[in-house]
């Protein structure tokens, strides 16, 4: 069986500080990686490349079949199929700011996936239920606790169903991370 | 110590003040009124500054000194003793004669009508004018006559804050007619070559030229009566007049029924000032004309400065730099010039009506500040909230109709609301373009009672009753959308 994610010596510099020097890495499908480090080491702006928000310097990615090529990050247009296949639980969650933790969830199923907003209700509701954050629908991204926060930002990644899902929640907390990672294994499988 | 300074140059002030006499007009109403001289711009000439010397030669001063005030601010100023004697084509009207002291009349005009030539046959008096618009000097007896004749004969009046622009318009075709008096009228049709336009000979109405004292001022009032009778009897007015070519026969009419009979027009000062009440209607009215206004040039900048705004932050670099001088010229130049550039300015090519000209200058002017407003806010947008949506699959357009436009609008919304407030009193300005709204419509009533303070407090009230709901709007609306903390 073919990798979901191949990083192939992956290169990203800040300016002419190196942060990741050929980083190379396979993930196959239903496997479950953690990447472990201190602060600095680059593991959140590994994720951030395989989710196409910054650009690398040198080395090749192709996430299900999709390739990323150094260089410029290709306009939005072009990366709908890296979108449908990646997607990604923000360290400091970056929920959106006016809407409640249930339209975060519905907004990518209603807008990308064409749900009707009852459809969308029903899936996000029973999401946000199974990671015990059910009560918790109509609240404010600013009335959620940390740990709250994460499971909505976790419901939101979740929901538009991409293959490439679990492996790209970075937080500074392994324990917790695979955990998580159970959690949505238990889910999806 | 200050205070016994100020006393000393009080004193001082009033004691110079005895042997010189300090007269007011409105140099800007040009000559052969009062005008300033070509040789020498620091001094004033016209017949108006003439017949100032000649009374301060009968009362005994050495000299005269002139102050510039706009023409109609001469009766509240002469009350404030910022000078002694206001001259320069002060009119003789019932309410003034109520207010002020006001001095025999000097010289008689004619209220007469300039239509183009075309309309020559067509357009002999006021009766011809139904349904068309006819431009005049505002707070004068000339926009009096045109707003009686709304009523009776459905024309429209159009009131100017100057003597020149409205037979500009007359020549363009804005208007169909002008109704002035007949120098200024003479002196329009001079400069514009003798031919642009025709002055019926028949008059609308006949007015006197006075001069305005304070009230308080009634004995000083009958010196200069004393003195200009005189100049009627030894010629010296006749020879003034003549001077500046506007002596004809009914000057002499004029001259012998005033020396004939003392205070023969004081009479006339029993009519009283319209109470408040009266002004209530025609407030109203310009105040909805101001709502209409502002709303419309809001709805303009808003629309433009999305625009504006979005084409600096996702636009090309051509656009942005296209955009940016857009907003750095528009907020660098005065409101003022920017209203006349398209008002008068764009009359070559295209004529707007005054009402469109006003909501387009607003508009386009506020623009530039909303599109700074809503830069910003875009700006404001945390970047993570933006990649998140990114990640989900959105796309850019989606990105700012469904995430970055609503979290930014939230930032705008305040200095949105300050905009609007703003635009709500820089649309009094507009009046320079014949619009008279709510502070256009108060000057006027302020001059014909003759007082700031009723007009003033009636105008504010109304600005403020426009001008608080919008800040409680905002403050509601910004409660609802700002997440309960």
């Amino acid at each position: 069986m073919s990798a979901l994610l191949v990083i192939d010596r992956l290169s990203v510099r800040y300016g002419s500080r190196d942060v990741l020097r050929a980083l190379s890495l396979e993930v196959a499908r239903g496997e479950i990686v953690a990447l472990m480090g201190p602060s600095g080491v680059g593991k959140s702006t590994a994720l951030r490349v395989v989710a196409a928000l910054q650009p690398f310097e040198d080395g090749r990615i192709v996430v299900d079949g999709f390739a990323l090529a150094p260089g410029p990050v290709p306009p939005e247009s072009r990366l709908v199929p890296l979108r449908r296949r990646v997607g990604l639980v923000f360290q400091a969650h970056a929920l959106f700011s006016h809407l409640t933790a249930l339209d975060n969830v519905t907004l990518a199923l209603r807008h990308v996936l064409g749900q009707s907003p009852i459809e969308a209700d029903a899936v996000a509701e029973q999401l946000l239920a199974s990671l015990d954050v059910g009560s918790r629908a109509g609240a404010w991204p600013s009335q959620l606790s940390g740990g709250e926060a994460q499971r909505v930002a976790i419901a939101r990644a979740l929901e538009p169903n991409p293959p490439l899902r679990g492996l790209l929640i970075a937080t500074h907390d392994t324990e917790f991370a695979r955990e998580n990672a159970d959690r949505v294994v238990s889910l999806t499988v | 110590m200050i205070a016994a300074l100020a006393l000393c140059v009080v004193a001082v002030q009033q004691h110079a003040d005895s042997a010189v006499l300090v007269w007011g007009g409105d140099a800007e109403g040009g000559a052969p009124f009062v005008e300033a001289d070509p040789a020498n711009p620091s001094r004033v000439r016209g017949f108006d500054v003439e017949v100032a010397e000649r009374i301060a030669r009968g009362l005994g001063r050495r000299t005269t000194r002139f102050v510039q005030v706009q023409w109609s601010n001469i009766d509240q100023s002469v009350e404030r003793s910022d000078f002694t004697l206001g001259l320069s084509g002060v009119e003789d009207t019932p309410v003034r004669r109520a207010r002020h002291a006001v001095t025999i009349p000097y010289f008689e005009f004619r209220e007469v009508l300039a239509v183009r030539r075309g309309d020559t046959g067509r357009i002999r008096g006021l009766a011809d004018l139904r349904g068309r618009r006819v431009a005049t000097l505002g707070a004068t007896i000339a926009y009096d006559l045109l707003l009686a004749a709304r009523e009776s004969t459905g024309l429209i009046p159009l009131s100017y804050d100057d003597d020149v622009h409205p037979y500009a318009d007359l020549v363009a075709g804005r208007v169909d007619a002008v109704l002035l008096d007949h120098i200024i009228a003479q002196r329009a049709l001079r400069r514009a070559g003798g031919a642009a336009f025709v002055i019926q000979a028949q008059p609308v109405a006949v007015g006197h030229y006075v001069g305005v004292l304070a009230r308080t001022d009634s004995v000083l009032r009958d010196s200069v009566d004393a003195v200009l009778r005189e100049a009627m009897r030894d010629g010296s007015l006749e020879q003034i007049f003549r001077r500046w070519e506007v002596w004809d026969p009914s000057q002499m009419t004029l001259f012998e029924r005033v020396t004939r009979t003392n205070a023969a027009a004081r009479a006339a000062g029993a009519a009283t000032a319209n109470s408040a009440l009266a002004y209530l209607p025609s407030l109203a009215r310009a105040a909805v004309v101001t709502l209409l206004l502002s709303f419309s040039s809001m709805a303009l900048a808003v629309i433009v400065g999305l625009g504006v705004a979005s084409a600096r932050v996702y636009g090309s670099a051509w656009l942005r730099a296209a955009t940016t001088v857009y907003v750095e010229v528009i907020r660098g130049t005065p409101l003022l010039l920017q209203l006349f550039v398209i008002y008068y300015g764009l009359a070559g090519v295209v004529r707007l009506p005054a009402f469109l000209a006003a909501v387009l200058a607003l508009g386009l002017n506020y623009a530039a500040y909303e599109a700074e407003i809503y830069r910003g806010a875009l700006e404001a947008v945390p970047r993570p909230q933006l990649e998140a949506a990114r990640t989900l699959g959105l796309s850019e357009l989606q990105i700012l109709r469904l995430v970055r436009g609503p979290q930014a609008l939230r930032f705008a919304l305040a200095p949105m609301t300050n905009d609007f407030v703003a635009l709500l009193k820089d649309s009094s300005l507009v009046s320079v373009i014949t619009v008279v709204e709510l502070t256009k419509q108060t000057a006027i009533y302020a001059t014909n009672v003759g007082s700031w303070v009723v007009p003033g407090a009636l105008c504010a009230g109304v600005y403020l009753a426009m001008s608080l709901p919008l800040a409680r709007l905002a403050r509601r609306l910004e409660r609802r959308w700002s997440p309960a903390a």
